[in-house]
């Protein structure tokens, strides 16, 4: 009888439940000396560290005081389908000024964390660390590294300036590869050659971001007792950065991935793609020096530091910028004039040869060290770089015996239009994927796009395939270099919807995903209306972006308006003179695109001209009549980009007449000089120059066979 | 009344000043920082003015810098931040190794071993000397005994005197590098010095057979190079001495990392090698005209 009454409260504690109530508000930051919008969780950015013990049940009141809605995604957690926080999918989104409360049980432990999935409220600050520890855990001093990019533009316009090929990120990076610098540099073949088969440039990422950020700041620093060691729980939770870790004090010994514990792995770094976790066991330095832990951004325009230890710091070798005409050059190599990557035979995968290593500078002075190794493959045998085939679980992943079906997803994309997809759809433009309960659903992923992918998948872990057998790691992020093949596979073990999406989180925003959804599953409480739900869901790939060049100059004013989505153009553009005898001009099209590649564009439309009395009307080169003046026609017309970019627009009006018209845009001549220029088949031409001086205006000046030469400025939105 | 109003004033006028003072005000901080040429002093003071930094000197003589900063725009930490960058180690922060080797040989100040973290007795991360961590440089004559040699160094290898050959084939290297023949001349004798001091006795057998092979080697080309001041002639004999070392460093390993450089072009393409503590390219055979020809092929360790 005692001994019950004992162990009552006990089993009581076993089950506890952990509340937290997050507040979640529109606030203003200023990181940079510029005011501007975020959002807070109980006033801070990140939000607060959420802490539990395994077998606790989480419930999490989300009571949102923004005037828009939001949710809250758990990253990685196993968890039943209505509390993944995938608004209109899985869950009812919490709406303004309300309280949503979460509430599941926690089946695991490991370092996760938490993010909103509306839209790109992620990058606005909306996200923490979740941190789940295990039952019996030998206490260890720890420290917890959530890492994140800032950048103090909208994102919504980040997004949309992405989606109009805006090379503005690159002359802030200092990485535009124009022609200028490519030839002072020796790289003009190079060049040349990148943009015949179509590639604007070379980069490791999209986005300029102002700052990066550990725990919200740009340098953290752990409490530590002197000489022991300590585990770092590393969360990427930017918005599409990758992150190098590097320690001055020694190697980095790599436990666990995702959550998933693995066999201790020493090495010199890593790469810790978007989304993914990892805890690391370092050595704290004895008293009197401090070692510094750093985060360097991919393409390597900055860096968040944690310094371990107390006393003098030691700073940790820097990573030097990225060679990107070196890596033009590979680029060059795999890519064929149509866009398709060919891994010459390799068969890369697992992160095992990293093909950028050709741009990392200290790559190439270690390769003058490694006596002998492979040319051009970036070993070195000096820096241990962790891989996915390093990761061992610490206990046995086997599945279950069952089915297996397989499917295969090329990973696709179009960089200059900002269209990323999975086998050239995107999630709208895609079924629901039915997977059954008991059966054993295996991917296998192909990079085919130009850049690495963080694949993600929600409420389960996967299996990678890495030739650990059956020790192969569990993991909920898969990153995936180009050119590289994978496989994951995992147990069909739930119900409902689940996404599976790319997490650079404006490559899932333009569609690069799919969802998987269980058979029979019961209905869903929380998204009543599964098909108004699925349209708000597939709304989000569905957008069109706004763009427009507008030139006020001298002789008048040129301009472009579009209007584009995945598949769609809406385009309307004009020239005004500025008096009677120069006239004015306007032509409107709607276009879809029509190849996967997106290079061919059909498209029909309505012109306009007018031009006072004595106009030059001429002859074409197809020998028709062509008259300038008051002439409205409707034409119908294909767009083909050929390489080097070279834009062919062959068009036929309800008249008869023919209109070949050849135009380059945006040479870049300079980091911040583009030129273009534009013939066709009435025998006008034109061509100019640009010089960006901010990301909006530019000064310009161009010489058109109509309106002649002109000067002033262009503005481009 | 006139007095009061006269007081109002100055004091009104002494707030306006004052106030200007504290958005404008400068403050004047000194540091120590190591360095003894003036290649250092442009290095350290460029580094240290950074935005917000009046004025930044250093002494060579005292080896200070003193700044004079607008607290508003910049904090002292910036600056010694800036200045370890540029490779000096001062009281808040410590150089990253590429820095501190970039730095001109006479820049290369006395630098603290860098412990790494974790106890001694832990596999993972020993204290040991960071390789490529490059010991202070002698500037003083050849006959002055070299008293820092590696701490480790003494210990494990001074019994047979190995060390000190290294020390000395090195010092005959960089001043081959900076085309001071007469330096390299008296190094040579100082190397030949040393080498008669080896004690072979306490060698291992292995160890004594590889020193013996390229004892005779080692003996004529310093030879050679401490009785001229011609550099051509030197360097002809530097890459036999080199050549003669290379074997016996491969077999009796220093505390500290070597780097094996070979300079294709030397000997009209009939290249040359050397050793080096470094790991950036330093170039004996040519010196200033080509200083940084050459790659590492190999490194001992």
């Amino acid at each position: 009888m005692f001994s019950t009454l004992f162990i009552l409260p006990h089993c009581l504690g076993a089950q506890r439940t952990v509340r937290y109530d997050l507040y979640v508000t529109d606030t203003v930051v200023n990181y940079t000396g510029k005011n501007v919008r975020g959002i807070a969780i109980n006033g801070s950015i990140p939000g607060p560290k959420l802490e539990f013990t395994e077998g606790d049940t989480a419930a999490i009141y989300i009571h949102n005081r923004m005037h828009h809605e939001t949710s809250v995604h758990w990253h990685g957690l196993i968890l039943p389908n209505e509390q993944d926080g995938v608004p209109y999918l899985t869950t009812a989104p919490a709406k303004p000024h309300s309280t949503h409360l979460y509430k599941f049980p926690l089946k695991q432990s490991g370092t996760y964390w938490y993010h909103s999935h509306t839209m790109l409220q992620e990058q606005s600050g909306l996200y923490g660390a979740f941190i789940i520890r295990k039952r019996e855990e030998p206490p260890m001093q720890e420290h917890t590294l959530l890492l994140a990019d800032w950048t103090d533009e909208n994102p919504h316009q980040v997004e949309r300036s992405l989606h109009n090929a805006t090379d503005w990120y690159m002359i802030r990076k200092n990485a535009a590869q124009d022609y200028g610098r490519a030839l002072m540099e020796g790289y003009f073949g190079t060049k040349l050659v990148n943009e015949w088969k179509r590639m604007h440039a070379m980069d490791v990422s999209d986005v300029y971001y102002e700052r990066f950020f550990v725990n919200g700041r740009i340098e953290d620093s752990a409490r530590f007792n002197p000489g022991k060691k300590a585990r770092l729980r590393v969360i990427n939770g930017s918005s599409s950065t990758y992150f190098w870790l590097t320690y001055g004090g020694g190697k980095i010994t790599v436990v666990s991935s995702d959550g998933e514990d693995v066999g201790p792995v020493a090495v010199d770094r890593l790469i810790v793609g978007v989304s993914e976790t990892y805890d690391v066991i370092v050595d704290v330095p004895e008293k009197g020096i401090a070692h510094e832990f750093v985060a360097t951004a991919e393409d390597r325009t900055g860096r968040a530091s944690v310094w371990i230890g107390e006393g003098r710091r030691q700073l940790a070798e820097p990573l030097g910028r990225l060679k990107y005409f070196e890596g033009m050059k590979m680029m060059n190599g795999m890519m064929t004039v149509n866009m398709e990557m060919k891994d010459m035979g390799m068969n890369m995968g697992l992160q095992q040869m990293d093909m950028n290593a050709v741009m990392y500078p200290e790559a190439a002075q270690e390769k003058d060290r490694a006596h002998g190794a492979h040319e051009g493959h970036g070993a070195s045998p000096s820096i241990t770089t962790l891989n996915y085939a390093m990761l061992r679980a610490k206990e046995k992943t086997t599945l279950p015996v069952a089915p297996i079906r397989t499917m295969t997803f090329e990973l696709t994309g179009n960089m200059n239009r900002f269209v990323w997809t999975i086998d050239d759809k995107t999630v709208s433009e895609t079924d629901r994927i039915l997977i059954r309960k008991g059966e054993i659903t295996r991917i296998v992923m192909i990079n085919n796009s130009m850049m690495r992918h963080p694949m993600h998948l929600h409420g389960h872990y996967f299996r990678v395939l890495n030739g650990q057998g059956d020790r192969s790691p569990l993991k909920n992020v898969i990153d995936i270099m180009p050119m590289e093949t994978d496989t994951i596979e995992f147990y069909n073990s739930g119900y409902g919807d689940w996404f599976f999406h790319c997490h650079i989180l404006y490559h899932m925003m333009s569609g690069m995903g799919r969802i998987f959804t269980y058979e029979n599953s019961p209905p869903n409480a929380q998204v009543p209306d599964k098909e108004k739900g699925l349209k708000k869901v597939y709304a989000d790939d569905r957008r069109f972006y706004s763009a427009a060049e507008i030139g006020l100059e001298s002789n008048g004013s040129d301009g472009e308006l579009r209007f584009a989505s995945t598949r769609w153009l809406l385009q309307t553009e004009w020239r005004l003179g500025l008096d009677e005898r120069k006239g004015y001009e306007s032509e409107s099209h709607i276009g879809r695109y029509l190849d996967k590649k997106q290079f061919l564009l059909g498209y029909t439309g309505w012109d306009y001209r007018y031009r006072n009395p004595d106009d030059e009307s001429g002859r074409n080169i197809f020998g028709q009549a062509n008259t300038k003046d008051r002439r409205g026609v409707f034409c119908a017309g294909l767009i083909y980009i050929f390489p080097w970019f070279l834009e062919a627009d062959l068009r036929l009006d309800h008249t008869g007449n023919l209109r070949l018209q050849l135009t380059r845009d945006d040479i870049p001549l300079t980091a911040r000089l583009r030129g273009w220029g534009t013939v066709n088949s009435d025998l006008e031409y034109g061509f100019g120059m640009r010089y960006a001086l901010t990301k909006y205006f530019s000064l310009s000046s161009h010489y058109d066979s109509d309106m002649g030469v002109g000067a002033g400025i262009t503005i481009t939105y | 009344m006139k007095k009061a109003i006269a007081t109002m004033l100055s004091l009104a006028f002494i707030g306006v000043t004052h106030l200007e003072a504290q958005g404008r005000a400068l403050k004047t901080a000194t540091y120590s920082i190591p360095g003894s040429c003036g290649e250092c002093r442009k290095r350290i003071e460029s580094a240290a003015s950074l935005e917000g930094v009046k004025t930044a000197r250093w002494d060579a003589a005292t080896r200070r810098l003193t700044v004079n900063y607008r607290p508003a725009k910049v904090t002292p930490d910036a600056i010694l931040r800036s200045v370890a960058y540029a490779g000096f180690d001062n009281e808040k922060y410590l150089a990253p190794e590429a820095g501190y080797r970039n730095l001109e040989g006479c820049c290369r100040y006395e630098r603290e071993p860098v412990v790494k973290a974790g106890k001694p007795d832990d596999h993972a991360g020993h204290a040991v000397i960071a390789p490529g961590r490059e010991e202070p440089r002698k500037t003083q004559e050849p006959s002055v005994a070299p008293k820092h040699d590696d701490h480790r160094a003494a210990q494990e290898k001074a019994e047979n005197g190995i060390s000190k050959v290294y020390e000395r084939y090195f010092q005959i290297k960089d001043r081959l590098v900076k085309d001071d023949g007469p330096g390299a001349a008296a190094m040579a004798d100082g190397f030949l010095e040393a080498l008669a001091g080896v004690k072979m006795e306490v060698m291992e057998k292995k160890d004594h057979d590889a020193f013996m092979k390229s004892l005779a080697q080692m003996r004529s080309s310093a030879t050679t190079i401490s009785g001229t001041k011609d550099l051509e002639k030197q360097r002809r004999a530097f890459s036999s001495l080199s050549e003669g070392v290379y074997p016996v460093m491969k077999q009796i390993k220093p505390v500290y990392g070597v780097y094996v450089d070979h300079c294709p072009m030397y000997g009209k393409g009939k290249g040359a090698n050397w050793l080096s503590r470094e790991k950036s390219i330093r170039n004996p055979y040519y010196g200033a005209s080509m200083m940084t020809c050459g790659k590492v092929t190999e490194t001992i360790r």
